[in-house]
């Protein structure tokens, strides 16, 4: 007990903040350096129009990977969020479909949202599911609802689809990254986050519920990935049932690339910010270059094992530098 | 480890009493379900599910989870198609090297959880991404077919004309091979020790990162024999093949009534929990079902499965 804690203690903001910095500047390196790279080598990559491409792929990314943040700082995953986006965006264009209006169906896709993240949460701190099984079996009810309910329903009404122009979609993101940063720094819910990945039964002991915590997260990346179907659906001016599949996976490895351990307790949303940036970059170079898109599935694979094995490399240094001092 | 002849026996029969339920629902309602030549057709066809669920089982044990399997069977198919269809190796030759390339990913998935202490989680969601997208890269997405008639009436053989398909007959073997791995050799119990409690099967001398890279290394291994029965049943090489494996094992591997928190586990309880898939599956096709709602049934059984064992777990105690 008392060596898991002296190996998971709740971290202070300065702590987190000097992690995050130390991680920052060579991941902002890194995008600089692919996005140099593409820019050199492939003419169509730096013009204005496709830099505000890759920014909404960055946004919808970033949306996801900060609620993906949130639940993975708590201990736990989730593989649900692209499927959430897609069920929730398939109700929204349903009903726009049938009624014409705006404000109610983007209001009954972000409530949609949140609810299947409910369903999420209910899953693992209700039922005891474990989060991988739990949100790798929602991954495909949702995905194959949102499926069976729209095939592809375009165009969306015109003032909607300026929330697609642009860099809309990218401030949509500062604003939810802004909001998540803020939640994890500045509440008590936040502290708990940390602390109910990082030491849980020293949260239980402190009288708090780790469940209500942890469950929380689900419901905020659910919450998250409705946002995510917004800006995606704007973007595209269109919604369909398999629309973004497989980007849990861009999600995971932009948490993962930031910094925040998969064991929960340390990490924060900034650096999946960055994150999110790389794999849109990759994403968008490697099309624009003329890559089969299929390396982009291999190449994310290499991405989250070898930041996930340097990761573990790195923290078993510094404790060894810990021991030996 | 903590098993006791008690909860073995409710283990078991959890699962046999869903298959059993579900075998009379469907024979009763459905005609041509219990028609023996159906059933054969599904031993056949769930021959690979069952290789890939034998190794699962193992894997889980220990204490691990794998959800880069259906990556590997996809992967080995392909592999084979690209190396006997547009290079004209021999079959044989072909197999061995797309064995031993899952048998490199088993390897990866081994030594970065055993020996370099990645989550199994993100060890196995990368080495999914990578196997699925390099099946993908070796013909971009094309399908291969062609193969030379010896390689395809392999899967369609029966076993000296008895009537039991080879396929099914050689995962039969494998799961008599494992369970009796598993419950009467020091490696299985040190497996199940290794799921039990790592610390303890540490301080009792089993080298537990060895046997960790060994249960990943030897579902790999199924994986890849998987993927070649497979392609040897439908004739055809497809990037996509073996496109949801993982899920399904995991499934089948819980009805039977392992925990997923390692230390307790039943390969035949598998087998039984492979059959359920495969009535569930097929019965629902005879009742007309869509493909989509078929997908929905198995994740919904995944789910009834893990809560079944939570009760069960709660009962026991």
């Amino acid at each position: 007990m008392s060596d898991a804690c002296s190996r998971h203690p709740v971290p202070d903001p300065c702590l987190a903040a000097r992690a995050l910095s130390a991680r920052g500047a060579p991941l902002f390196g890194l995008m600089l350096l692919l996005a140099g790279g593409f820019a050199l080598g492939t003419p169509g990559f730096a013009n204005p129009v496709n830099l505000a491409a890759i920014s909404r792929d960055a946004a919808v990314i970033g949306i996801l990977g900060t609620g993906l943040t949130l639940v993975v700082l708590a201990g736990g995953i989730d593989l649900s969020c692209a499927s959430v986006l897609a069920l929730s965006a398939s109700l929204m264009a349903v009903l726009m479909d049938r009624t014409g209006s705006i404000a109610l169906p983007v209001l009954a896709c972000l409530a949609t949202a949140a609810l299947l993240g409910t369903g999420n949460a209910l899953l693992v701190t209700r039922l005891g599911v474990p989060p991988i099984v739990a949100t790798l079996a929602t991954l495909s009810l949702y995905r194959v609802q949102a499926m069976k309910m729209v095939t592809l329903i375009s165009p969306l009404p015109p003032g909607f689809s300026r929330l697609g122009a642009g860099w809309a979609a990218f401030a949509v993101f500062a604003a939810v990254l802004t909001a998540a940063a803020l939640a994890l720094a500045r509440t008590p819910w936040g502290r708990h986050v940390y602390a109910a990945g990082g030491n849980p039964s020293a949260l239980r002991l402190s009288g708090v519920s780790v469940g209500a915590t942890v469950g929380w997260t689900y419901v905020a990346s659910g919450l998250c990935a409705g946002v995510a179907a917004l800006v995606a659906s704007a973007t595209l001016n269109s919604v369909q049932g398999n629309m973004f599949p497989g980007y849990e996976l861009d999600a995971v490895a932009a948490v993962v690339l930031g910094g925040t351990a998969i064991t929960g307790g340390r990490g924060g949303v900034a650096g999946t910010a960055l994150g999110a940036g790389i794999m849109a970059v990759l994403r968008n170079g490697l099309i624009v270059a003329g890559l089969d898109v299929y390396w982009y599935q291999a190449i994310i694979g290499m991405a989250i094992l070898l930041t996930g094995g340097l990761d573990v490399l790195i923290s078993r240094g510094r404790l060894l530098r810990e021991s030996i001092r | 480890m903590k098993r006791t002849a008690g909860t073995g026996a409710l283990q078991s029969a959890g699962s046999l009493v869903i298959l059993a339920v579900l075998t009379v629902y469907f024979s009763a309602t459905r005609d041509g379900f219990l028609d023996a030549g159906n059933l054969l057709s599904l031993a056949r066809q769930y021959s690979e599910l069952g290789l890939v669920a034998v190794g699962m089982t193992l894997v889980i044990a220990a204490g691990g989870i794998d959800i880069s399997v259906g990556g590997t069977v996809g992967l080995t198919g392909m592999l084979l198609g690209v190396l006997v269809v547009h290079n004209g190796w021999d079959v044989l030759p072909a197999a061995v090297l797309a064995l031993a390339v899952a048998g490199c990913v088993g390897a990866l998935n081994g030594a970065a959880v055993a020996y370099l202490g990645m989550q199994p989680v993100l060890v196995t969601l990368a080495t999914m991404s990578l196997t699925r997208g390099a099946a993908y890269v070796l013909t971009g997405g094309v399908s291969l077919s062609g193969y030379p008639d010896g390689f395809t009436d392999f899967a369609a053989a029966d076993l000296g004309g008895t009537g039991i398909p080879l396929p099914a007959a050689i995962t039969g073997a494998a799961f008599v091979a494992g369970a009796i791995v598993l419950r009467r050799t020091a490696f299985g119990r040190a497996v199940l020790a290794c799921g039990a409690s790592p610390e303890a099967a540490g301080l009792s001398g089993i080298r537990v990162r060895r046997v960790r890279f060994a249960t990943y290394l030897i579902l790999s291994l199924l994986g890849g024999a998987a993927g070649i029965m497979l392609t040897s049943r439908v004739s055809t090489s497809f990037a996509d093949a073996g496109r949801n494996y993982e899920f399904e094992a995991i499934t089948a591997v819980v009805l039977g009534g392992t925990s997923l928190s390692g230390g307790e586990a039943s390969v035949l309880g598998t087998l039984a929990g492979v059959c359920t898939m495969a009535v569930l599956r097929n019965g629902l096709s005879l009742a007309g079902e869509s493909d989509l709602t078929r997908t929905q049934m198995l994740a919904a059984a995944l789910i009834a499965a893990v809560l079944i064992d939570n009760l069960r777990r709660r009962l026991t105690a």
